[in-house]
């Protein structure tokens, strides 16, 4: 057997593939190897880790020839977006540009073209990752998880999805097959906002907002950080502040000092140190914040 | 002869054919296509691999090294130490201070040991962990000032300053006695990886007794050749050099070509099979050269005229574990120090100092990123104290001909800087600007002149040489030891030849240097490859097209001067119904036994300097250069956008304008990463970041906003058509006007680079204007 401990330009560890063409059989797979097996969708994160031997699974299960996974579709209650949706296709709908925005405007930020055309937004939020770009947005939207397990298929919230510290709220053999995000309310404005070393850096910092007005004051308002704590968090003590008051500047101030009480990011991450993201996140927030307000506007 | 003439005084034609026009580069589509041929390219599969065994501690001695483990693994063929050097075990660049490898003690991580050949990758790193080394630590050195204290630990015998170097010109007491306004600060400026697309890569193939091929990536065949066979202990006509196309060199791979050639070499030779070594992502950032860190304190005084009466300045270079290039750089330093602008008192001081890290190494710019950092932010504040304008300040002090640079070089033609910052300042429209601020988020401009000298440094002779045969077809085959890095200097030799002899672009092929064929052009470095090898290209195309006019005109029945050469013929001037084709005028000359190949060579003037004052004339010739910068800063997050920069540089004679476009917007991009993105960390002599997802280089949308390129030329009388080196001068000038324009936007004049968001964020609260 060949080991390679660092030539990336191969996989260096035995492994058995197994590529399921049923969710049952996908199912059944997982059940049977439990923590020795992980899930192939797009590979951006999967395959480098493997060659760099942050992971090493003794399966891998490719759930690309299951079909219907990789849906975007138009229902009464939002969208249903496969676990299997590409980025770039998400990023590139025009449903889903025309009536959640805020979904294409995250998922254009991720990465470059080449990396959107094979992530797919089941990838993305699976990772766990507290910075993953998609997590916020769907946070901010209160989006559905759809969850296939031995006993078929079930729900769960996206808030109870995310368990922090790379954990999420899936069982032995479970997977996720897609999201239901609903459409914001009537007349809603969002915005998402990001920093990153460079722009096709992961995020240090990641915002999404929804807003809507209702006699010049702000009747809904919902948003999420991410990178900010161990797993993307809603802002919940600045929407309290903020629901029931006029968008001024001084309103806003107010709101996001509460950002700082909601986050809590950790010293040994090394893209930057607390302080950094504690006030980039406000800064952020403000931001997010204004433009959501500024669409939300707009709104006749 | 003039060699800015030529088209004027020997070809007699007052329009160029391909001269200053921007064309096809003749290697593009291969390029684009993936059909070059980069070192790994040639490496046949089941080629042994080399991997190199490296210490893992910045500075301890070797007390043991056990072979026996490694040997006993299957696919393992041979692992070779020290005691199998035939040659001499030294590789020091500059100064003999770099053992190949190492038997007596290790100075950094990384520091090689011994090299593991094996059947395949997997056994070669199976191999290299089961090498036992036994170390016996040493207490290190990590920075200049912990290396600098008395009774430092020592990282090679004879102190940890590798060498000095100083300036004394004018009286500078008298000089800031004169000063209206005397400014004073420290700059840091960190180490920079190259991150070339392609790592470091060598396949040696070993070609029966006493010869070896070796085909890499590198700057200077000649040199890897020099290096190679030292170490072999073997004549140089032993050891063959191949430069395979290279992915990106920036400097890096003019220090690490000899190196990792050596390796491939001596596992081929002892082994008697080829043996190829490529560097991975994490070995190339982790372990090869970088650019040196300094630490400059800069002193300088203005009058009421806005005149800079006196600079003091003290520099203070990291060499890392060795020398390397360190006193070449340093000089450059020292000799550049107080920028493109006339000042007659100065003092200049410099030392090179040892600490257990990677060892620093050329990078583009060599030394004059890191001064011009310095002297352009002291220009700024200067103009800042006196309240004069920055353009204003720095035209009243800016180089003309019949200026005197900082070694009191007199500059006596080609010095473009004044018409540079004029034109550059008109473009941005710089006395009009304004800073905007929308929410969190404000603009500011940043000016910033550069000069950088082109040619070998310290008054080493510098020269260059080609050669190039007719064939009998009409073809041409020209060959040169400048390399192709992706920068395209053979092609603009190429050019030159088609301009002198007449023949079209595609008829030239150019041969890729190869030591037992091309003539030695001296290393791809300096910025010297287009003036100095361009110009051995236009000897030897001047020598051929002699022959070539000599026999069309006896061919044509018209006097030499009526000859005229171009689109592969020949004809009479001003009578283009006859014309003699080229393959019929190539058979015609061996038929006549007239020789259809010649050599080309040019040497530089002879340069001089005092090494006491250091005064004297240490460059041929410099490359002028001005940029107005753009910035956009969130003084909430931190995070600060160059949206737009205004390129000027004075090139001489733009061979092609299009490859100097190229040269300063990858140039822009690289000195954006230098200034706030770049970070290399390291905790204890040991690299984090050793890879593009860590450390951080500008991408594509990263990219600012070009104005269109003033391209000025003031051409230099001793160059092919009067072309200067462009590739090294475009990045220079970038670095402080970014910093400038910073310090425009949000009133902070971070003298520590890199000014990453986090950075800036930290330094807005610690003070703001």
């Amino acid at each position: 057997m060949t080991i390679n401990k660092v030539n990336t330009h191969i996989v260096p560890i035995e492994f058995e593939y197994h590529a399921p063409g049923s969710l049952d059989e996908a199912v059944g797979l997982l059940e049977r190897y439990g923590e020795e097996a992980q899930i192939l969708a797009g590979g951006t994160d999967l395959i480098p880790q493997m060659k760099q031997r942050k992971a090493e699974p003794k399966h891998v299960v490719n759930i690309k020839r299951i079909p219907g996974l990789a849906c975007i579709e138009e229902t009464p209650d939002g969208f249903r977006i496969g676990a299997l949706a590409k980025l770039r296709a998400v990023e590139l709908s025009p449903q889903i540009k025309e009536k959640i925005p805020l979904l294409s405007e995250a998922a254009q930020s991720i990465g470059s073209v080449q990396i959107r055309n094979l992530g797919t937004i089941g990838g993305n939020i699976c990772n766990a990752s507290p910075s993953a770009d998609m997590a916020t947005p769907l946070l901010v939207l209160d989006a559905t998880v759809h969850i296939y397990g031995r006993d078929g298929a079930k729900t769960c919230s996206i808030a109870e999805f995310f368990q922090g510290g790379g954990d999420i709220n899936l069982g032995r053999g479970e997977f996720v097959t897609g999201f239901t995000v609903p459409f914001p309310p009537v007349g809603a404005g969002s915005a998402f906002e990001k920093v990153g070393w460079t722009t096709f850096d992961i995020a240090t910092v990641n915002v999404a907002a929804v807003v809507t007005l209702k006699g010049g004051k702000i009747d809904h308002c919902s948003i999420a950080l991410g990178a900010c704590s161990p797993a993307p968090v809603r802002g919940v003590l600045a929407e309290a502040a903020l629901i029931g008051k006029e968008p001024s500047a001084e309103a806003l101030e107010e709101a996001v000092e509460f950002i700082a009480a909601c986050v809590e990011p950790r010293e040994r991450w090394r893209r930057a140190p607390p302080e950094y993201r504690r006030r980039s996140s406000k800064a952020l927030a403000m931001d997010a914040l204004s433009r959501a307000i500024e669409r939300a506007r707009r709104f006749p | 002869m003039r060699y800015d003439r030529i088209l004027e005084d020997l070809l007699n034609r007052d329009d160029f054919l391909v001269v200053g026009r921007s064309v096809v580069r003749t290697d593009a589509l291969d390029k684009v296509l993936g059909r070059a041929k980069f070192t790994a390219d040639y490496v046949p599969r089941d080629t042994a691999v080399v991997k190199v065994v490296r210490s893992p501690h910045p500075h301890a001695l070797i007390e043991g090294i056990d072979i026996e483990p490694a040997l006993e693994l299957p696919g393992v063929q041979m692992v070779l130490i020290a005691a199998d050097i035939p040659g001499e075990n030294q590789i020091g660049y500059a100064l003999p201070d770099q053992p190949f490898l190492n038997d007596v003690k290790t100075r950094f991580v990384g520091d090689p040991v011994a090299l593991v050949v094996a059947a395949d990758e997997g056994s070669a790193v199976e191999g290299a962990d089961a090498v036992r080394v036994k170390y016996s630590p040493l207490p290190s050195v990590l920075d200049t000032v912990d290396a600098l204290r008395d009774g430092a630990p020592l990282v090679h015998e004879g102190g940890n300053v590798a060498l000095t170097t100083k300036i004394r010109k004018g009286d500078i007491e008298k000089g800031f006695s004169e000063a209206e306004a005397v400014v004073e600060d420290l700059y840091d400026t960190p180490y920079q990886d190259h991150m070339y697309m392609e790592p470091e890569a060598a396949y040696a193939i070993p070609e029966g007794s006493g010869k070896v091929t070796v085909i890499g990536g590198m700057q200077s065949p000649f040199l890897v050749r020099e290096k190679v066979a030292h170490i072999l202990g073997w004549n140089l006509n032993q050891v063959r050099i191949i430069q395979a196309l290279t992915g990106g060199a920036f400097g890096g791979k003019d220090d690490m070509g000899p190196l990792v050639c050596a390796k491939a070499a001596l596992a081929a030779v002892k082994t008697g099979k080829p043996a190829s070594l490529i560097f991975d992502r994490e070995e190339s950032v982790a372990y090869s050269n970088k650019r040196f860190p300094a630490r400059i304190r800069y002193k300088s005084g203005a009058d009421k005229e806005g005149r800079i009466t006196a600079i003091d300045v003290d520099i203070t270079l990291e060499c890392g574990a060795f020398a390397n290039r360190a006193p070449f750089w340093l000089w450059r330093q020292t000799a550049h120090a107080a920028g493109p602008y006339e000042v007659h008192n100065a003092s200049i001081d410099g030392r090179a100092v040892y600490t257990n890290k990677v060892f620093g190494g050329s990078f583009r710019g060599f030394g004059n990123v890191a001064l011009h950092f310095a002297a352009e932010s002291q220009v700024d504040r200067l103009a800042g104290e006196l309240g004069m304008d920055p353009v204003e300040l720095r035209l009243r002090n800016i180089l003309k001909p019949g200026s005197r640079t900082t070694c009191d070089q007199l500059l006596d033609h080609s010095v473009g800087i004044e018409e540079c910052l004029t034109k550059v300042a008109e473009a941005s429209r710089w006395s009009s600007r304004k800073r905007k601020r929308n929410g969190s988020k404000v603009t500011g401009f940043g000016v910033s002149c550069a000069y950088h000298g082109i040619s070998t440094s310290r008054s080493t002779p510098d020269w260059s040489a080609a050669s190039l045969i007719l064939n009998q077809d009409g073809s041409m085959t020209y060959r040169t030891g400048i390399c192709e890095l992706g920068q395209g200097a053979p092609i603009g030799h190429a050019k030159i030849v088609a301009e002198i002899t007449g023949a079209p672009m595609e008829s030239i092929r150019i041969e890729v240097p190869d030591t037992d064929s091309t003539p030695n052009a001296k290393p791809t470095h300096g910025s010297r490859g287009l003036m100095l090898g361009g110009t051995a290209a236009a000897d030897a195309a001047i020598k051929l097209r002699e022959r070539m006019v000599n026999v069309a005109a006896d061919m044509l029945g018209c006097p030499e001067g009526e000859v005229d050469l171009r689109d592969g013929k020949a004809s009479r001037k001003g009578e283009p119904g006859e014309t003699i084709r080229f393959p019929e005028l190539a058979e015609e000359l061996y038929h006549r036994g007239v020789s259809p190949a010649s050599y080309g060579f040019y040497a530089a003037p002879k340069r001089y300097f005092d090494p006491e004052t250091g005064l004297g004339v240490n460059y041929s010739v410099y490359t002028f250069a001005a940029s107005v910068v753009e910035v956009e800063v969130d003084t909430e997050t931190g995070l600060c956008e160059v949206v737009k920069v205004w390129p000027a540089m004075d090139v001489g004679k733009a061979i092609d304008p299009l490859v100097i476009e190229g040269q300063i917007h990858g140039a822009v991009s690289q000195g954006i990463g230098f200034t706030i993105m770049e970070h290399l960390k390291l905790r204890d002599g040991v690299v984090l970041t050793p890879g593009f997802k860590d450390y951080v280089v500008p991408s594509a949308l990263d990219t600012p906003e070009y104005a269109p390129t003033i391209i000025v030329e003031e051409p230099y009388q001793h160059s092919a058509f009067g072309a200067k080196g462009v590739g090294e001068p475009a990045i220079i000038s970038i670095v402080p006007a970014i910093t400038n324009a910073i310090y425009d936007a949000i009133g902070v004049r971070l003298n520590k680079l890199p000014a990453t968001a986090e950075m800036l964020h930290a330094a807005m609260r610690g003070g703001a204007r």
